[in-house]
């Protein structure tokens, strides 16, 4: 056995825990989940069956955790896991599956599926199996300050920009204050306007804010590759950061996979709890907005649908905050059929987006988001997920669905009123 | 007196019953010390719901399928609730149960009548068949099923077919036909803890973990 196929195997084995021996043991292959499944949904390939992709890492279970797995691995019965297995799931494991959550949700003995590809998404990147842009992400953003590359420029040129445009005085490295606001890489590349608009909106609301200059970016691929050491090294440079500035909190910006990495993985990576909170932009929004802080003038027109995104809502818990903020403003809002809590995902998520070689396949995926999309044949959709966004942005071009897409928080602060 | 079908049941309402029975609770505690060994690390994120209460919740409301997914699987949901909830009924409502449960344990219930118990039984059957249809040509079902499957979904409608026509002396010795009831139970209990019957069981803890999880987010499950 090699030495990576050896880290691998370990890697997978220490994520069996209780749940995931539970789980194998309840699963009766009905089938079920895989009709909650966007990938197996419009190819009606077997193979994405959620139970499916997690395969090896059920006989791992099976041969080594429990009494007659290990007599008929003694007997012979069953074979250990080869490289060859583990280069046959990767494309199951990270191309197929974006840790959407449906799956989750819909299976009747209730298999927490998707925490399980996270898992084993684990034993995969140890044993050197994951998407090359994946990899080349991770390697970026531990070497630099993002997944991009260097976007240390970039920021400056940003909030320079926002300056410029609001009036309003954004300091980096400001230490006291009450928040420290991070970015999705998506966002300081491609949709910078959030900056003005959070700087509008605290500035109506009273609420102090800074950037640090040493740890701005939010994504954090270790945890779509399924590394713990690369996700741990991430979390702990925004905690290090924020403790050093010594914020109330850290605002972790509109985009999914940073929510799950900062707010609920972080803590059990580096093994501590936080000495600040850790709060999405939508679920301050509506703090403030409940506390009298956040006052809003005139309304959206247009016909203005929501796209939840899957870290946030299914497996973040924030569900009816946007839509409180959303009827704030939009004066024609109309939910899709499945929204909230069972919104279909964009495709993009858990590294699909990044990987070339799904491509192909998350096209055709999209077409569920699609299909809810076109009965309720909106004007623009709004989301509170940067990749969300950007993924939509192109897909939607790709089907020449013209359709405007926007961030909720800057749909709030374009109706902010200035007077109030 | 030699009546080969006597000794039979004799030996299948004691010893026979108590062999299945040891293997029965011995294989389930085996089977979730195997789980619970395991453990699960605690979870120092600062909880946003509460996860042991929403965790509790699941294990029932899990019981109702999401809202517009039984029309892309109606075989299974249907099949899947007609078998469980006419086996259960088969099984705890059918008077002579009742009387050996209050043997046994003495307590009891008010008992159905013999028209619903078999009306469920028959329909139950039906279900076992539907359900065993479509792991043979559903393509998702056909790729998941193992022998295990089938040896469950066998197992479970045998003590249903046995007993009805034990009750009904369809054909064969009554006596005799007592006796392969019962023996088909036994059979049942002891594959119970060592293949895919132990979810039922097992879906406690697995309901449980699963809202546990998303609960402590605030999030639905
Ligand atoms: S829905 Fe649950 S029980 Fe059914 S096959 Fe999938 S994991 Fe197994
Ligand atoms: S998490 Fe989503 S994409 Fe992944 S297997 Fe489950 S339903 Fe499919």
């Amino acid at each position: 056995m090699s030495a990576t196929l050896e880290r691998g195997l370990n890697a997978l084995r220490e994520q069996i825990d209780a749940p995931v021996a539970s789980f194998f043991t309840s699963c009766v292959s009905c089938g079920l989940c895989a009709e909650a499944c966007l990938f197996y949904r419009e190819t009606e390939d077997p193979q994405y069956t959620p139970i499916k992709k997690l395969d090896l890492m059920r006989r791992m279970w099976s041969r080594e955790f429990t009494l007659l797995g290990r007599i008929g691995g003694w007997l012979g019965l069953t074979k250990p896991i080869t490289d060859a297995d583990l280069t046959a799931w990767e494309p199951l494991v990270y191309d197929s599956c974006t840790m959407c959550g449906r799956c989750t949700l819909v299976c009747p003995v209730g298999n927490d599926l998707t925490m399980m590809i996270r898992k084993m998404r684990e034993g995969m990147s140890a044993s050197g199996h994951g998407p090359v842009e994946l990899i080349g992400a991770a390697q970026r953003h531990i070497d630099g300050n993002s997944a991009m590359g260097d976007l240390s420029k970039a920021i400056h040129a940003q909030v320079k920009n926002a300056v410029a445009d609001t009036g309003i005085e954004i300091e980096f490295d400001k230490p006291g204050v009450d928040y420290m606001v991070i970015l999705s890489a998506q966002e300081i590349a491609e949709f910078p306007d959030v900056l003005g608009a959070m700087a509008r909106i605290f500035k109506k609301a009273g609420v102090t804010w800074t950037i640090s200059s040493e740890a701005f970016e939010a994504t954090n691929v270790g945890i779509q590759i399924g590394s713990r050491d690369i996700a741990r090294t991430l979390v702990q440079r925004l905690v290090d950061a924020a403790e050093k500035l010594g914020v109330k909190g850290v605002i972790s910006p509109e985009c999914g996979h940073a929510y799950q990495a900062l707010r609920w993985e972080g803590p059990n990576l580096i093994g501590r709890a936080y000495n600040f909170e850790v709060i999405h932009i939508i679920e301050l929004l509506d703090q403030l907005r409940a506390q009298g802080k956040l006052k809003t003038k005139g309304m959206n027109t247009q016909k203005l649908t929501f796209h939840d995104p899957c870290q946030i809502n299914r497996r973040g818990g924030i569900n009816k905050e946007p839509r409180r903020l959303m009827n704030m403003v939009a004066e024609n809002f109309v939910e899709t059929e499945d929204a909230g809590t069972m919104n279909w995902c964009c495709g993009g998520g858990g590294g699909v987006g990044a990987n070339e070689r799904a491509a192909p396949l998350r096209n055709i995926a999209f077409k569920r988001k699609k299909a809810q999309i076109d009965k309720v044949n909106p004007d623009a959709i709004v989301t509170m997920c940067a990749y969300c966004h950007h993924t939509l942005d192109n897909v939607l071009e790709e089907f020449n669905m013209d359709l405007e897409v926007m961030g909720l928080t800057e749909l709030v602060a374009e109706y902010l009123d200035d007077d109030a | 007196m030699n009546n080969p079908a006597f000794d039979l049941l004799m030996w299948a309402r004691g010893p026979g019953f108590d062999i299945a029975l040891a293997i029965f609770i011995g294989g389930i505690v085996l089977r979730l010390t195997e789980i619970i060994i395991l453990g699960r690390k605690k979870d120092m994120a600062p909880a946003k719901g509460n996860g042991f209460l929403q965790g509790l919740k699941t294990i029932f409301s899990r019981s109702v399928p999401r809202k517009g997914l039984i029309k892309f699987a109606p075989v299974t949901y249907l099949g899947g609730y007609i078998f469980h909830l006419g086996f259960f009924i088969a099984f705890f409502f059918f008077a002579p149960h009742i009387a050996l449960i209050q043997d046994a344990f003495g307590i009891s219930w008010p008992a159905a009548g013999r028209v619903i118990i078999e009306s469920v039984t028959a329909l139950a059957v039906l279900a076992v068949v539907a359900l065993t249809y479509s792991r043979l040509t559903d393509p998702v079902r056909k790729s998941l099923t193992t022998f295990d499957d089938y040896l469950v979904l066998l197992l479970s409608v045998l003590p249903l077919i046995t007993g009805y026509v034990a009750v009904n002396k369809l054909f064969g010795d009554p006596t005799m036909m007592l006796a392969v009831h019962l023996l088909s139970v036994e059979a049942l209990m002891i594959a119970f803890p060592f293949t895919k019957l132990m979810h039922a069981v097992s879906f406690v803890f697995a309901r449980y973990y699963n809202g546990s999880i998303q609960g402590r987010k605030g999030a639905e499950s």
